[in-house]
């Protein structure tokens, strides 16, 4: 498959140790976060894009916006959130950190879906499928395509 | 990124940056709920609004408010807010605004100090200077504004006007 990450329109990274970015995948729609953040109205694009760059800025709450998970399985796992009219609405993706050598410190967040929470607990489905996409090879070239450890 | 980047969405226009500001503000806001033992209904109580109107503001449905607004959420809280006033050298705004908690963070790392001289180090006094300074002039120079809240930013002595750092028309703002 062929997959891509793609830096979020808008969202400065230079000066970080963290990022947030798209996955892209041109033959599985479940990979739809990027699509569904692009349709967003400008305001709640940039109510996203405040809790992305709040993230980047080294903030780990509150948990409200986004939050990563304490469970070995899942613990590579993070999320985006947003509610809007009692609805809530979920940015699922992974953390990783494709400069090891010369950013050690760096981690980067590679959202991949997006899908709408209907009860408290998160979908088991939804971490289990991002979790997968983590350690898939063409997706770790996508990666390390756009993120040069050099 | 291997991508070219583009300036920071925010500086499009100042309704844009003044959103994100009070973004961040309410992300300090909503951190702060989350540590404390209230719960968004009794924090709404506390705000003689509804449970709903808390929730739209801290999932950043809602981001226009007066400062008079900031503080009485800040308040209800038990926390004060400041007006800050920096030059980050990005007078086009190209790379963002600064967070409030690194300002927040900055602040109570220098013993969350009262007044100006209390600390010895230059950057010291120039963090402070910058603390308490409210500088008008948007449009004027490399000034940008951002909102601070922090749970022990009482009454400020009368600051001596030189002592303030920023450009022109410096003063700062109590609330």
């Amino acid at each position: 498959m062929a997959f891509s990450v793609h830096s979020i329109e808008g969202l400065v990274y230079e000066g970080f140790d963290r990022g947030v970015v798209f996955l892209r995948c041109s033959d599985n729609s479940d990979v739809n976060a990027e699509t569904v953040f692009n349709a967003l109205n400008r305001k709640d694009k940039d109510a996203m894009r405040a809790k992305f760059d709040h993230w980047m800025q080294g903030n780990d709450w509150p948990t409200l916006w986004f939050h990563g998970f304490d469970d070995a399985e899942r613990k590579h796992c993070f999320v985006f959130k947003r509610r809007k009219a009692h609805i809530r609405y979920r940015y699922y993706g992974f953390l990783l950190n494709p400069l090891p050598k010369t950013e050690p410190g760096y981690r980067l967040c590679v959202l991949a879906t997006h899908t709408q929470k209907n009860t408290e607990a998160t979908d088991p489905a939804e971490t289990r499928f991002v979790n997968a996409l983590r350690i898939q090879a063409d997706v770790i070239a996508a990666v390390n395509r756009s993120f040069i450890d050099e | 990124m291997t991508e070219t980047e583009m300036p920071h969405y925010t500086s499009e226009n100042l309704d844009f940056f003044i959103q994100r500001i009070t973004s961040d503000f309410i992300g300090q806001i909503a951190r702060r709920l989350e540590t404390s033992e209230m719960s968004q209904s009794e924090f709404a109580e506390l705000l003689k609004v509804s449970e709903s109107e808390v929730s739209q503001v801290l999932n950043l449905n809602r981001v226009n408010f007066t400062l008079k607004k900031l503080a009485r959420l800040a308040q209800a809280l038990g926390m004060k807010v400041a007006v800050v006033a920096y030059d980050d050298h990005d007078p086009n705004n190209e790379r963002g605004p600064v967070g409030s908690e690194i300002f927040s963070q900055s602040w109570e790392s220098l013993g969350r100090p009262r007044k100006v001289h209390t600390t010895c180090s230059q950057n010291a006094v120039a963090l402070n200077n910058t603390l308490l300074s409210w500088n008008w002039n948007w449009n004027g120079g490399a000034v940008n504004t951002t909102l601070v809240s922090s749970d022990r930013l009482d009454h400020y002595p009368e600051i001596p006007i030189e002592l303030l750092q920023t450009t022109e028309k410096a003063t700062y703002a109590r609330v």
